[in-house]
């Protein structure tokens, strides 16, 4: 009786389900306006940031991006299993662009601020994709009080995450359990950066590029 | 009562009689030099007259004879003198300063030193100039007039008093002399061959009174490639295990090697051959070595024959060899047996036909230790070389036991020691970075009197130098210090060093002395290195100078700023300034403000069908690693690549670069300096590492830092150098790529350094440092062999 006791006492946290919170779940069909997203300028707002027909277009102008501070900070430690990023895009061929996606520590990395970190001072993750076939154009890093610790990039042809004018869906996934991070693209190509620890990391905002990029949805979520 | 004897000590001291010189600006005494001077007593002339003028404003005259009325400083012209024997002898009425002297009387140009007499000739006169005016209250801190202190005075007179002796040690060398025209040096200006002008630097090792008996004690045994290497019949004179190269060892067993040293001694010993010729390079022609020595130094790599005879002088097991060879900054003895084997039966031979003649050897790096299982003949004279600048590490203890035994078992040997001042700044030879200076000028006393315990006679100092330039602001005060310890070893160093700061930065003494102490402190704590480290990596510099350090410094600088207001003070702090601190500064600013560019790549998996053969790896799906143009970032400037796999059980790397290849170093300065990649391997981002260099060439060298041992193992290496590209493919065993092996899904970490005559062309991670930055290697991550 003891033994099945101790036995149902270790199988519980194993067979325990999996608690997957939802932070973020930004779908533009059902969005009249951009409440809660940051703009790095306020100036440029509106004629850079426009919902129509249910999706959320960018200028090509607009070199800056939105920020949304997330609903509740996410320290990563040893309770937190994994936290998805996961957007469906698509990158206008015209003007090619560098797009860069970060989850920050920054609470509100907009408005005054082009890019999801400042340095000295805030960290977080982040990839940068593009459309061509080229490897130096697409990668992923980690970033310490403002100063990048480790970047990588993908070993293997084809490189390009995104294809131009066609809708992609990237999700970016840390793995705190295996210390890994991924980007998947649904054109069937992923790569990883092993080794990260992140742990005491806390992350507070969100931040998606804008150069031309359409949005249907944006995803947030994370499993402890 | 203590008060009223120093006040009769006091009194009694002046009332001593002294000779006077200048007085009330007005020239009371004459040099004279008689009829037939020496060189070494004209230029002893000429440096007195220059000296005292700078004091006093009088220049005084220099005569064959003495004048009636004024004190004569009679200089040179006496006999009976022992080899740099010398004598000063200052009574009211008479000053003489002479000493041994070679009998050359050629006209001295005080301007031109092509005409000054040679510091490896007897010119003992000049040594006792030298000590008249340190009595004048003269000393020579660094090169040129700013390197000059005294005290400015209408009147000079000097007490009573008389010395007759030799200097301590009978040689005192160094070799860098090219000090850069500025006296400091930025390394990242590395081309500037900007140097002082020669008679300056001259002049300056003469009041140093460097020179004395010259032995050169060098790598020596490259004449046996220079000579030998081509000739097919004598392919076994060289180490087996190796391909001949103009660097490769020879069989230190082989009697026909040995019978050849034995001839090449006596050839020397009888005038029939140069030094040049059985000695090597570092004997140019015309050298003053003394004709009594031969020096027998293998070649400066730890490549030593594998064959059986020569096996039977391993006198360490394997676990006692990499024991022994782990300890980072000590001098084994890995080798010793093996060499002094050698080294003693040309000793044994040659004694029979020249007994008095000795042979010079070095104890260095792998045989640094006296030998175990035999004694060397009584012939024999070393020279030890010992890292001893490394006070921080626990090899300095050991180097000083080293020494100890040499003098235990050999009480009567001639011994010189090599002292390495050379690091940490020869590092910037390969990573172009101000170090963080190495002072350690407190730890002499106790170095030197390890000297004293070993019965040291001969001292040569490899000195500080950025690249091409001696850079003598990173050996302030040591290098000086050293010099007056090896001339007279009645002497303190830290009296040597209070006087410097007292004399060099007068009114900014305080502030100067404090920042240099700080420094001192923070260089010889262990606490600021990381572990096993070697004296070849190269520390960041916020190690050493945290938030709280910088504002201490920053207020010694201001400070001695404020104090030291006009004359030379005012310059010497400034060029301090200048040449050491705003160089630190500047490299610790860029370590907290450069990205860092850490990087990590997969190194995909893919089935080799002929495994271990790196040309018949996958190589076209693969991407290429992102390279910088230098160790502190950049873009490069020619196509260049790497790229990587592997199959489970071998890491395989393709290396390629488009670009003229004519111009390309090949067998011409050898490992580590030919054109060529250094790659280092690491299980941790950390020491240890497996270090390797594939040449474009087409040879590898492999060795294990901070061990030293070379790892045996099989690298497949293919190479392939055409007129406008190379490509090198390599396949190296997962099981020994590092020590303990590695598999796949686990990180190796890893840097590949292009390297040119220690001029990076190409990385992967920039150190923004030297080459060994082991913690600044990347990652490679090793995909997992699908299915496992």
């Amino acid at each position: 009786m003891k033994k099945l006791y101790f036995l149902m006492l270790f199988l519980f946290p194993v067979l325990m389900p999996a608690e997957v919170k939802m932070l973020v779940d930004v779908d533009f069909s059902k969005e009249k306006d951009l409440s809660g997203w940051q703009f790095w300028d306020k100036k440029k707002f509106p004629e850079c940031f426009k919902i129509q027909e249910g999706i959320l277009r960018t200028s090509p102008k607009e070199l800056g991006g939105l920020s949304m501070t997330l609903p509740q900070t996410v320290e990563i430690n040893k309770s937190v299993k994994k936290v998805v990023m996961k957007v469906e895009m698509k990158q206008i061929k015209n003007p090619a662009r560098i797009i860069t996606y970060a989850l920050s520590t920054a609470k509100t990395p907009c408005p005054g601020y082009a890019a999801p970190f400042r340095n000295p001072g805030e960290g977080g993750v982040y990839f940068s994709v593009c459309y061509f076939n080229s490897q130096n154009h697409q990668k992923m890093g980690w970033r310490n009080a403002g100063k990048e610790v480790i970047r990588t990039r993908p070993a293997l042809k084809p490189f390009n995450m995104t294809d131009a004018d066609q809708w992609v869906t990237l999700t970016f996934t840390i793995d705190n359990e295996k210390k890994i991070l991924t980007l998947q693209s649904s054109l069937g190509r992923s790569f990883s950066l092993h080794n990260v620890d992140l742990d005491g990391m806390t992350l507070n905002s969100l931040f998606i590029p804008a150069m031309g990029v359409s949005y249907k949805t944006v995803k947030f979520s994370v499993e402890k | 009562m203590s008060r009223l004897l120093f006040a009769l000590l006091f009194l009694f001291a002046a009332t001593l009689s002294a000779a006077d010189l200048v007085k009330n600006g007005k020239a009371v005494s004459v040099i004279v030099i008689g009829e037939k001077p020496t060189k070494s007593a004209q230029l002893a002339a000429y440096e007195i007259q220059y000296h005292i003028a700078k004091k006093t404003g009088v220049t005084l005259p220099i005569a064959a004879k003495a004048e009636k009325g004024k004190l004569p400083i009679c200089v040179g012209g006496m006999n009976g003198f022992k080899s740099q024997e010398y004598l000063v002898d200052i009574k009211p009425g008479k000053i003489i300063l002479s000493g041994c002297d070679a009998q050359e009387f050629g006209k001295v140009n005080y301007a031109d030193e092509k005409s000054f007499p040679s510091r490896w000739k007897e010119c003992a006169t000049l040594y006792a100039a030298y000590d008249f005016l340190e009595m004048a209250g003269f000393r020579w801190y660094i090169p040129t007039d700013i390197g000059t202190t005294f005290t400015p005075s209408k009147n000079l007179s000097i007490a009573e008093k008389t010395i007759r002796r030799t200097p301590s040690y009978v040689y005192r060398d160094y070799p860098y002399f090219n000090f850069a025209n500025t006296i400091w040096a930025d390394s990242n200006d590395w081309n500037n061959r900007n140097f002082l002008n020669k008679r300056e630097a001259e002049l300056y090792s003469f009041r140093l009174r460097v020179g004395g008996k010259l032995t050169i004690i060098n790598h020596s045994l490259v004449s046996f490639n220079e000579r030998f290497k081509t000739d097919p019949a004598k392919k076994n004179w060289f180490a087996q295990g190796y391909p001949v190269s103009h660097e490769s060892q020879i069989c230190y067993s082989n009697p026909e090697v040995i019978a050849q040293a034995v001839k090449d001694a006596r050839d020397y010993f009888d005038g029939k051959v140069s030094a040049r010729k059985v000695m090597g390079g570092h004997f140019t022609p015309g050298t003053l070595h003394d004709p009594k020595v031969f020096t027998i130094v293998p070649n400066d790599n730890g490549y030593f024959c594998r064959c059986k005879s020569c096996a039977k002088w391993a006198t360490y097991s394997e676990n006692e060899r990499k024991k022994n060879a782990g300890d980072p900054g000590v001098m084994s003895g890995l080798d010793s047996d093996l060499f002094f084997s050698f080294a003693n039966a040309v000793a044994k031979e040659v004694k029979k036909s020249h007994p008095d003649c000795k042979i010079a050897l070095l104890a260095y790096n792998s045989y640094c230790q006296p030998p175990k299982t035999f004694k060397l003949e009584s012939n024999i004279m070393i020279r030890m070389c010992l890292p001893l600048r490394s006070v921080y590490s626990p090899g300095f203890q050991k180097n000083l036991e080293i020494m100890k035994e040499w003098q235990k078992q050999y009480p009567g040997m001639e011994k010189h020691v090599w002292f390495y001042y050379c690091w940490p700044s020869i590092n910037v030879t390969k990573g172009a970075k101000n170090p963080f200076p190495g002072y350690f000028a407190s730890h002499l006393d106790k170095i030197f009197e390890a000297f004293d315990g070993a019965n040291v006679t001969g001292l040569f100092i490899e000195n500080s130098k950025f690249f091409a330039r001696a850079n003598i602001l990173y050996d302030t005060p040591e290098f000086y210090i050293a010099w007056r310890l090896a001339f007279d070893r009645k002497l303190k160093g830290k009296n040597l060093m209070d006087e410097f700061f007292r004399n060099y930065y007068g009114p900014a003494e305080k502030p100067m002395k404090e920042f240099y102490l700080l420094a001192e402190k923070l260089y010889g704590d262990s606490a600021n290195y990381p572990k096993n480290v070697s004296h070849w990596t190269a520390i960041p510099h916020s190690r050493f100078i945290t938030p709280a350090n910088l504002k201490k410094f920053d207020g010694f600088m201001t400070q001695a700023k404020k104090l030291a207001k006009t004359g030379p003070y005012k310059e010497r702090v400034h060029l301090f300034e200048k040449g050491v601190w705003n160089l630190l500064k500047k490299e610790l600013q860029e370590e907290y403000t450069r990205t860092p560019t850490m990087q990590q790549e997969t190194v995909p998996y893919f089935k080799n069908p002929v495994p271990g053969n790196p040309r018949q790896a996958k190589w076209n799906k693969q991407g290429s690693f992102a390279l910088y143009g230098g160790l502190r970032g950049g873009n490069t400037k020619f196509p260049i690549a790497i790229t990587a796999s592997h199959d489970g059980t071998y890491l395989y790397l393709r290396f390629y670069e488009a670009r003229d290849t004519s111009s390309f170093l090949l067998n011409k300065l050898g490992a580590w300096r030919d054109d060529g990649w250094e790659l280092f391997f690491a299980k941790q981002n950390n020491s240890p590492y497996r270090q390797m260099n594939i040449l474009a060439s087409g040879k590898h060298h492999l060795i294990d830092i901070p061990s030293k041992s070379v790892p045996k193992f099989k690298l497949n290496f293919y190479n392939g150098l055409s007129k406008g590209s190379w490509m090198a493919w390599l396949a190296i065993p997962l099981s020994e790529v590092v020590p303990g092996g590695i598999k796949p899904g686990e990180i190796l970490y890893f840097n590949a350094i292009r390297a040119r005559e220690y001029v990076c062309h190409a990385c992967w991670i920039p150190t923004y440092g030297g080459y060994f930055v082991p913690g600044r290697f990347g990652e490679l991550y090793l995909e997992p062999v699908p299915g496992k």
